[in-house]
């Protein structure tokens, strides 16, 4: 953990840096007219320099004072769940692109399908079926029994 | 008074019993899965209740709280995994209880137990938490804030495993609750030209993301993994009955055996439930501890102790009413399931606070009804329901996960009619996935983002009140009381903490 802590310290500080000298400068006004007792600006940049003082100091701390033997082959993500990652990213965004451009009965039994496969289900009728009556009877009851439009 | 009996009547009403009902019933199956849990069935099912009022509505949410609370006893009585974090000190007894034919005694003592501890809670909710408000409302911006402050560090100190990191986490949750248009000038702040960022970033998109898709990911690669590393899928006991009556039933002589430890644990319970953060996994094994200790025969808690699934349960039952008395009297939600409960009242019109009792008196006395009555139908759905819920924990997951990911899909977007909320949840899920696996808390980071525009309001009410003259705090003594309680509670916490109180986030 001690090397996942420096990594996402160190990420942080430099997240932190850039919202307060580059994103909240730009993307909230300073000194609009009607604020009283504070700022528009001043609780993100309050939130943020605190922010980054914390990850400063994880990162001080587990850099220098927790210096540690130990191998790092148990780390919180190993190199499997970053595959892992990356794969389901690219499914979760495909199922966006088809909820956007083509609709929920699209998307929805794409997606029921890739993670049935995913979790190791390999009979293509059950995966055929799962996937085609589950978006259905969700979509049926936020349509047409519940009257939410779904995309 | 009239106001009081008014709301209570209203949740005795046919459709609010019946919401009640289904919640539970809901409540009680998602909690029985094993990887599900109480406040990702409720994060999904808010935008359920759109079409409810508020009191059905919430009366819903608080039924799948409540079932599901009980729920995550069934899988850790009959096959040794909690169904929920709470549960993990039902399994010590639980488990060898079915394992000696005694599945269904040990149910039917756990359903007894949690349905007690949690009407004992609700009841001290009840008498407690309109006295609370009142003495809340006694305080200004500058105690708001301190408390405000006190609760936020407090929670972060308490969850996860450094203390650090539960600070970095709520203090970025406070950030992204500034995102949106500020509520002092309307100055659009960091929405980069979004129209949909100018109202904030979506709560339900920001709690389904980080409760249920980053869980329901993390349940997803556990299988995507075992099959890569070819790992056999665990062999679970099946719910058999016992041809032996009495290994069925909880007697009279069996339940008033256990009815001290019951009480003492709906108390620990109770007083636990209501500290925000201390959560009901502490509350389960403070319960379980404290029964064995009290105990002539100590040596048989973990042998299979009907007095250990009673301790256990009562405990962590009796956090649910508990929890919201800081939520509805303060604002303050006590865990994970009130703060999704709080975010659900706001989206309904209800303001959780001190006013909350004179501005909605009669919606909440209506919640209280309902929380009470759907204890009984806990016990009512729970007792008919055992051998079908106990069927419900057998459902293979690689088909019910891929499911609960598209509903996921569908009750973000439900909220804003909007394909922006499902790339904000897809987001969320993602970052709600990595700083699970980092140990950064996301409890910490939830309750920070509800909480963070009324700690920026209270902030900019203190700021001119005391801007110019910072030295008249000091004739504040309550905010100074809770300034110095958030300093000792970080100083405390980041010196040692029992192993007991790192609750998973």
């Amino acid at each position: 953990m001690r090397r996942a802590d420096i990594i996402s310290a160190a990420l942080l500080v430099a997240f932190g840096l850039l919202v307060i000298f580059v994103v909240i400068p730009v993307w909230v006004p300073g000194h609009a007219e009607g604020n009283y007792g504070l700022l528009a600006q001043d609780a993100p940049y309050l939130t943020m320099i605190v922010v980054t003082g914390l990850a400063l100091f994880l990162l001080v701390r587990r850099l220098f004072f927790e210096r540690s033997d130990e191998s790092d082959e148990d780390a919180p993500i190993p190199k499997q769940s970053w595959g892992f990652l990356a794969l389901i990213s690219v499914v979760l965004i495909a199922t966006l692109f088809l909820m956007e451009f083509v609709g929920v009965l699209a998307g929805g039994p794409f997606i029921v399908a890739v993670l049935i496969y995913l979790m190791g289900e390999r009979r293509p009728l059950a995966i055929g079926v799962t996937s085609v009556v589950a978006p259905l009877a969700i979509w049926a009851f936020f349509w047409k029994l519940l009257e939410f439009p779904l995309p | 008074m009239d106001v009081i009996l008014a709301g209570l009547a209203q949740a005795f009403t046919f459709y609010n019993m019946a919401m009640i009902s289904l919640g539970v019933f809901i409540g009680i199956a998602v909690g029985a899965i094993p990887g599900l849990n109480g406040p990702m069935a409720i994060s999904i099912a808010v935008p359920l209740t759109f079409f409810m009022g508020p009191l059905a509505a919430i009366a819903f949410l608080v039924g799948i709280n409540k079932g599901a609370n009980f729920g995550g006893a069934i899988s850790a009585c009959l096959i040794n995994i909690p169904g929920a974090a709470e549960a993990i000190s039902t399994t010590f007894d639980g488990y060898p209880l079915t394992r000696k034919g005694k599945g269904l005694k040990a149910l039917k003592m756990a359903l007894y137990s949690s349905v007690f501890g949690d009407f004992f809670s609700d009841i001290v909710l009840i008498c407690v938490a309109a006295p609370f408000a009142i003495l809340a409302l006694t305080m200004g911006s500058a105690e708001l804030f301190a408390l405000m402050l006190f609760a936020l560090t407090f929670i972060a100190a308490l969850v996860g495993r450094s203390v650090i990191k539960g600070l970095i986490a709520a203090v970025l949750g406070l950030f992204l609750s500034t995102v949106g248009l500020d509520s002092e000038a309307s100055t659009p702040r960091m929405t980069f030209g979004e129209i949909e960022l100018e109202e904030g970033v979506s709560l339900l998109a920001l709690v389904i993301g980080m409760l249920a898709l980053s869980e329901i990911l993390i349940q997803i690669e556990k299988d995507w993994r075992s099959r890569k590393e070819g790992a056999g899928k665990g062999e679970s006991d099946i719910y058999k009955r016992s041809p032996n009556r009495e290994d069925n039933v909880v007697t009279w002589d069996e339940w008033w055996s256990c009815f001290r430890t019951t009480v003492r644990s709906s108390i620990i319970g109770t007083v636990i439930g209501a500290i925000p953060g201390l959560g009901s996994t502490l509350a389960g094994f403070l319960g379980y501890g404290a029964a064995k200790r009290a105990s002539k025969t100590p040596e048989e808690f973990g042998q299979g102790k009907l007095e250990g699934v009673a301790a256990a349960e009562a405990a962590n039952s009796a956090t649910v009413g508990a929890n919201l008395i800081p939520t509805l009297a303060l604002g303050i939600p006590g865990n994970l399931s009130a703060a999704v409960l709080l975010g659900a009242l706001i989206i309904h019109g209800l303001s959780p606070g001190p006013l909350i009792f004179q501005q909605h008196g009669q919606t909440i006395y209506g919640l209280f009804g309902a929380m009470l009555v759907a204890n009984f139908i806990n016990l009512f759905i729970g007792y008919g329901g055992l051998r079908f819920f106990a069927w419900v924990i057998t459902l293979p997951r690689q088909f019910v996960h891929p499911v609960i990911v598209l509903m996921c899909f569908c009750g973000a977007y439900v909220t804003t009619q909007s394909i922006f909320a499902l790339y904000l949840m897809v987001g969320f899920g993602i970052v709600g996935y990595i700083m699970r696996k980092l140990d950064y808390s996301i409890v910490a980071f939830i309750i920070a983002f509800i909480l963070g525009p009324m700690t920026e309001d209270a902030l900019r009410q203190t700021m001119v009140l005391f801007g110019e003259q910072p030295g008249l705090l000091l004739h504040r003594p309550i905010a100074l009381l809770f300034f110095a309680l958030t300093a000792v509670s970080i100083w405390r916490f980041s010196k040692s903490r029992p192993a007991i109180l790192q609750e998973p986030t």
